[in-house]
């Protein structure tokens, strides 16, 4: 395969890892849910407790792979927009930290992450948008 | 005329170094702002309106960290914002896998509960990535 072929198919692979990461991620969660209590072997009960932590790697190893393969400037576009995500969650959640001390109610940590995917989609569809 | 000569005490400080240090400075401003608004958090007022104003203080530190960090990125050249970004990226995405796989690790293993404030992780893996990405750099460099 050409390098240029690699490019313009690195999306399609992209959500194609990411997609399955996803849906191990789900399979882990429901198959923990459903056998958690059932089971009685230690070890065995260990895995299955401990499953979705391999999917949740998987999906930062989707996104690699993705930078890998991607052209320099889609690399400084994804790299600019996911540190510009990176700094304005860690900012809004450390400000939200002390709106709960003013009486706001609490958040738990997992809150952080949809903000990220929040400010990550933001800011990708404004680059976008000012790059036409 | 003689040629001037530059000692290591007249010598100009070159543009990476004076960024390296503007950033310091600004950083190192935004924390002891931090620190002082922190302070002032715990000062007894009977005003409601001024304690609300107080508590929320340390806000504004906060958001002049993140405008340190923006503004050294503007000062650096194409390829230092590169490296920059690829740290500040990679160290999130592994914080949050981190912090993502914390609450099923600790059911198998005994840890603490997991802090709301993730700094502290944010920081350690963020200067692990830039060390490993300016070794990677380093060696690179020895081999071309």
């Amino acid at each position: 395969m050409t390098t240029t072929t690699s490019v313009k198919r690195a999306p399609i692979a992209y959500f194609t890892e990411f997609g399955i990461a996803m849906a191990l991620f789900v399979a882990a969660m429901l198959l923990r849910g459903r056998f958690a209590d059932t089971v009685s072997d230690p070890r065995e009960r260990l895995a299955l407790l401990a499953m979705p932590i391999l999917p949740i790697w998987l999906a930062l190893l989707a996104v690699i792979r993705h930078y890998r393969r991607i052209d320099e400037f889609a690399k400084l576009v994804l790299v600019r927009n996911l540190a510009l995500a990176a700094g304005l969650t860690a900012c809004t959640v450390l400000s939200y930290g002390l709106l709960t001390d003013a009486g706001f109610p609490p958040l738990p940590v997992s809150f952080a992450w949809p903000v990220m995917a929040a400010f990550w989609g933001l800011s990708t569809a404004v680059s976008e948008w000012r790059a036409r | 005329m003689a040629p001037q000569t530059q000692t290591a005490h007249h010598r100009p400080m070159d543009q990476e170094a004076r960024n390296g240090l503007r950033f310091a400075l600004e950083m190192a401003g935004a924390v002891v702002l931090l620190a002082g608004a922190t302070w002032l958090r715990h000062v007894p007022v009977g005003d409601p309106v001024l304690r609300i104003m107080l508590q929320l203080l340390p806000i504004v530190p906060v958001w002049l960290m993140f405008a340190a960090g923006v503004r050294h990125y503007l000062r650096l050249d194409e390829f230092q914002r590169l490296q920059f970004l690829k740290a500040l990226a990679l160290t999130m995405g592994i914080t949050l896998c981190l912090s993502w796989s914390y609450p099923f690790a600790r059911a198998v293993i005994a840890l603490p509960p997991q802090t709301p404030d993730q700094s502290v992780p944010f920081s350690i893996v963020f200067i692990v990535v830039t060390l490993v990405l300016n070794v990677r750099q380093l060696r690179h460099h020895g081999r071309a």
